[in-house]
């Protein structure tokens, strides 16, 4: 019985292998992404964006175009919940983005924030109520944080103008699988392994019988 | 003959729990999906890969434990087949651990191990740096997927009837799921810290993947779902051996 299960099991695994191949040349994963976002700010007093890796890790670069001051914080789990504690103390999102992009496995957005501009200032003073470290550095830097799968980064922006522009780009770090033609060849033999145990498994019950 | 007879036991019955072409269909679509997912994201860490893939698997072994596992059970009642168990020179408990192993422990280990080890296969260079985190993923996966199903079967054991027996378990999950939701929910609302922790707690999976992710988890949130499995495997085991009849 377990034997049978076994060989039944290797027919599948060495199916889906084969299968993990093709899908692997058709849609397979990207190891960068470039994103540009842009946020009218002309009645609000800032905008944030955020980058999530999900399923990779990789180094995120963020510049940022109309800002006057920049703070930004590395978060462990879903910056969502991030997002969540900010609006605790009243900086809320509006017109937000949110992209999912499954094959660089990493989800980004950006959003208008309304709030109390003098709230905005406060920020650097944040990590003495929430978990996190915020950091300040100044308009035109370019900002350069490695991620790991789970980990996001959030960065909120004063706008010096009427727009903020986020740039971000993203490049992926330790992914690595096998190729397609290893995946084939591996998928066959396993599925032809299990082929011929189960089919001398059950012919041996046959004549036991 | 006690563990022999248990061990035959337990191969019997996993001959009728996972017989094909059902189980081999439901193993073939959840594998592809594993394949799926495995290339179509740059995963990089082990314990990222194991949770990706099994986060979609857990769902369809449940489903399959709540047919396989509670209305099959019921069903083996129904035709008489426990009745046969029982009159084979092993005791009740043994028979409960058979029927623990093959409707339980078998089906989900081997349903979450397929996808599990496509994408090992897949992800070969990422997996094989720490291959301790993937298991341990499975391993909790499969602690999460064993406490539904020891439920399902106190399900099957209790209503007799495959009917009730799978929409009782299907009621079950789903209510399982949707108070984890509204635990979530509320704890978010109410700034509640143990509300919400509640919430994390019911999914065993998650706590460990958080704490191989370095955030920090409580010592009761890690105990939850085990002490909620040994208590379903305690009372069907209690119910099994003192009040089951199977006439």
């Amino acid at each position: 019985m377990i034997a049978r299960l076994a060989a039944r099991t290797l027919i599948v695994v060495g199916i889906a292998v084969i299968l993990a191949g093709v899908i692997a040349e058709l849609v397979g994963a990207k190891t960068s992404v470039e994103w540009e976002a842009s946020i009218d700010t002309s009645n609000i007093p800032g905008a944030a964006m955020t980058v999530f890796a999900f399923s990779s890790s990789g180094r995120v670069e963020i510049s940022v175009d109309g800002a006057e001051s920049i703070y930004y914080m590395t978060l462990r789990g879903d910056p969502m919940i991030a997002l969540r504690q900010l609006s605790t103390i009243n900086i809320s999102m509006v017109d937000h983005t949110l992209v999912s992009d499954i094959r660089a496995g990493v989800a980004y957005g950006a959003a208008g924030l309304q709030t109390n501009p003098l709230l905005l200032r406060t920020l650097p003073l944040l990590a003495n109520i929430l978990p996190v470290e915020v950091t300040t550095t100044q308009a035109g830097d370019v900002i350069e944080v490695n991620l790991t799968g789970g980990n996001g980064v959030l960065v909120v922006v004063e706008p010096s103008g009427e727009r903020v522009v986020f740039h971000m780009r993203y490049t992926v770090s330790g992914y690595s699988r096998l190729d397609t033609y290893t995946l084939t060849i591996l998928g066959t033999i396993t599925s032809l392994a299990g082929i011929v145990a189960y089919s001398r498994l059950t012919s041996t019950r046959r004549e036991n019988k | 003959m006690g563990l022999r007879g248990l061990a035959e036991l337990a191969l019997v019955d996993s001959s009728d729990s996972l017989r094909p072409p059902g189980f081999d269909v439901m193993m073939v679509i959840i594998a592809s999906l594993g394949a799926a997912l495995a290339t179509m994201q740059p995963i990089s860490e082990p314990h990222v890969a194991a949770r990706i893939i099994l986060d979609p698997t857990l769902f369809a072994a449940t489903l399959f434990l709540a047919l396989r596992g509670s209305a099959g059970v019921a069903g083996l009642i129904q035709r008489g087949i426990v009745s046969i168990y029982l009159s084979y020179p092993v005791s009740r408990h043994s028979v409960y651990t058979a029927i623990v192993v093959s409707r339980v422990l078998l089906p989900a280990a081997t349903l979450l191990s397929a996808p599990l080890l496509v994408a090992g296969l897949v992800l070969l260079p990422v997996v094989s740096v720490n291959p301790g985190y993937y298991i341990l993923v499975f391993l909790a996966y499969l602690l999460q997927a064993s406490m539904y199903g020891s439920f399902f079967l106190l399900a099957g054991l209790a209503a007799k009837s495959p009917g009730t027996a799978s929409v009782v378990s299907i009621t079950f999950y789903f209510a399982y799921n949707i108070t984890m939701l509204i635990l979530s929910a509320v704890g978010a609302a109410m700034g509640s810290n143990i509300v919400s922790g509640l919430a994390d707690a019911m999914a065993f999976y998650y706590m460990v993947y958080r704490s191989l992710l370095g955030v920090g988890v409580e010592v009761w949130q890690l105990l939850l779902v085990p002490l909620l499995l040994l208590a379903m495997l305690l009372a069907g085991y209690v119910y099994f051996t003192r009040r089951f009849e199977p006439g």
